[in-house]
């Protein structure tokens, strides 16, 4: 068995999979069903003043027979008093001393709010502080979450006030409604941000029902923004994870957070530069147990790798990412289609024709079997075809000898300019 | 081969023919229309040729000449 221990900034867990503070660790009833499960660390619903939530909450959205490929969700931070998730963390601590709990809070951006609140919560024990500067429904209408994660000044003023009383680890959770994510981390680090998490959730609307023309979900024949989450958010969390992560002015842990239902998802971001993941959609659509899996397949995966322990895997994979300057314009890779494999379906041969750059012919050979061949002179290597293949195997992608030395477009540009007409 | 194919053999031959007859490119002036390139000879007539580069691969293709001269 690898070591799957974790530490975030000093937050210790058995593994690296967290539940996300959200509807999942709303009650202490909750959390330590997900530690028998065998969670290795949540962070609470945000804590704050109590709110009231609406009926209907949330809506998802399929895709061609896939349930959840997005999630959304109207609901708001605990609406539970403070004092009694006070008592269930520490009862829920008690039991389980070896497992990360971490609090979520958000309050108004007051300095004496930050101090009381962070001075409540660390007295029952909890392992350290989430900043909740990303929800974008709801909270941000009075001022918090993602209208002050959205911020700068307000992200380092607010993690400043935090850290001026925390005894634990601060993270803070950043919100992807903004431009650049590095900005508001950055802003983060400078107010002495122990750790990052992203990406808190999306603003979006997820439909409208044609019959009654009220937006998803209805409340009442009404609709808010909501917040996105779930399989489809996923790349977008992992490029803010790496643009982080090799940020050379935010060099604090990162806890990876955005469409991570499997241990591959996970491997994912921690190579990106993640400590750790959160779980948030998963679990709500398959429930805690599928936590079992995402342990077996990374202690499998890290023992086919060879490597002794999960935090071997952070940060592996930054350095294979940068700006597109930096790619090789010389690197050569063209589709290869598999005749042996081809189910004649033509999906390869419409998307290059119609979309692409018509280089997929579709042929007859001698013996009257329709064939479809590839142009590598004309094929300029954009995958287009194999992703819309339905068959695996039946086109690859080559990569074809190079012509000319590795040329970057910075490279070429560098040298231009030392051509340039006077 | 296809008329783009074709488009940028038929550019890099001119490009290379320059190159082989002992020209250099002396200068680069991209825009909207892709590349002016112009080589010079010291000796040979005329002084200076002039290529319009218009495909991204013939445009590819002598800027790596460029970069390689200078980075080998």
């Amino acid at each position: 068995m690898a070591d799957l221990r974790t530490n975030l900034a000093g937050i210790t867990s058995p593994n690296p999979f967290w539940l996300a503070s959200a509807p999942p660790t709303n009650s202490g009833y909750q959390v330590q069903r997900a530690f028998e499960a065998g969670w290795g660390g949540a962070v609470w619903k945000t804590l704050g003043e109590p709110i009231i939530n609406t009926s209907a909450r949330f809506a998802a959205i399929s895709f061609q027979g896939k349930k959840v490929a997005g999630f959304n969700n109207i609901e708001l931070i605990t609406d539970r008093p403070l004092d009694v998730n006070l008592k269930e963390i520490y009862e829920t601590k008690k039991r389980f001393p070896h497992h990360a709990i971490i609090a979520s809070l958000m309050v108004e951006p007051k300095q004496e709010k930050w101090h009381e609140i962070v001075k409540r919560v660390e007295d029952v024990g909890v392992d350290g502080l989430e900043l909740n500067f990303g929800c974008p429904h709801g909270m941000a209408e009075r001022g918090m979450g993602a209208a002050s994660g959205q911020q700068p000044d307000l992200v380092q003023a607010q993690t400043t006030w935090a850290k001026e009383v925390a005894k634990t680890p601060v993270i803070v959770k950043l919100t992807p409604n903004i431009t650049d994510i590095t900005v508001t981390a950055r802003a983060a680090v400078n107010g002495g941000a122990d750790a990052i998490s992203m990406i808190n959730t999306i603003n979006s609307l997820m439909g409208v029902d044609l019959d009654s023309w009220q937006t998803v979900p209805s409340v009442a024949g009404k609709g808010a923004h909501g917040g996105y989450c779930g399989p489809a958010v996923k790349p977008i969390a992992l490029n803010m994870v790496a643009e982080c992560a090799r940020h050379p002015a935010i060099a604090v842990p990162i806890s990876g957070i955005g469409g991570v239902g499997t241990w591959q998802d996970a491997v994912e971001f921690m190579l990106m530069g993640a400590t750790g993941v959160q779980v948030c959609t998963a679990a709500m659509h398959h429930g805690f147990s599928i936590v079992e899996d995402m342990i077996d397949g990374l202690n499998n995966y890290l023992e086919e790798k060879g490597l002794a322990s999960v935090s071997e895997l952070i940060g592996k994979s930054v350095a294979n990412y940068s700006e597109w300057g930096n790619l090789d314009l010389n690197y050569r890779t063209v589709a290869s289609i598999n005749t042996d494999v081809c189910i004649h379906c033509n999906k390869c041969h419409i998307a290059c024709e119609d979309t692409s750059h018509q280089c997929i012919e579709r042929k007859i050979a001698l013996d009257g079997t329709p064939f479809l061949h590839v142009r590598e002179e004309d094929c300029v290597g954009c995958n287009l075809c194999s992703i819309v293949c339905p068959e695996p195997g039946a086109i690859d992608m080559i990569t074809l000898p190079y012509e000319q030395p590795p040329m970057t477009w910075n490279e070429r540009q560098t040298v231009l300019a030392t051509y340039k007409g006077k | 081969m296809t008329a783009s194919w074709q488009l940028y053999v038929n550019e890099k031959e001119k490009i290379d023919a320059l190159l082989h007859r002992g020209y250099v490119i002396c200068e680069v002036t991209e825009s909207l229309e892709g590349a002016t390139v112009i080589f010079s000879h010291p000796t040979a007539t005329p002084i200076q040729e002039v290529l319009t580069v218009e495909t991204a691969d013939a445009r590819k293709y002598f800027s790596s000449l460029l970069v390689h001269s200078v980075t080998k």
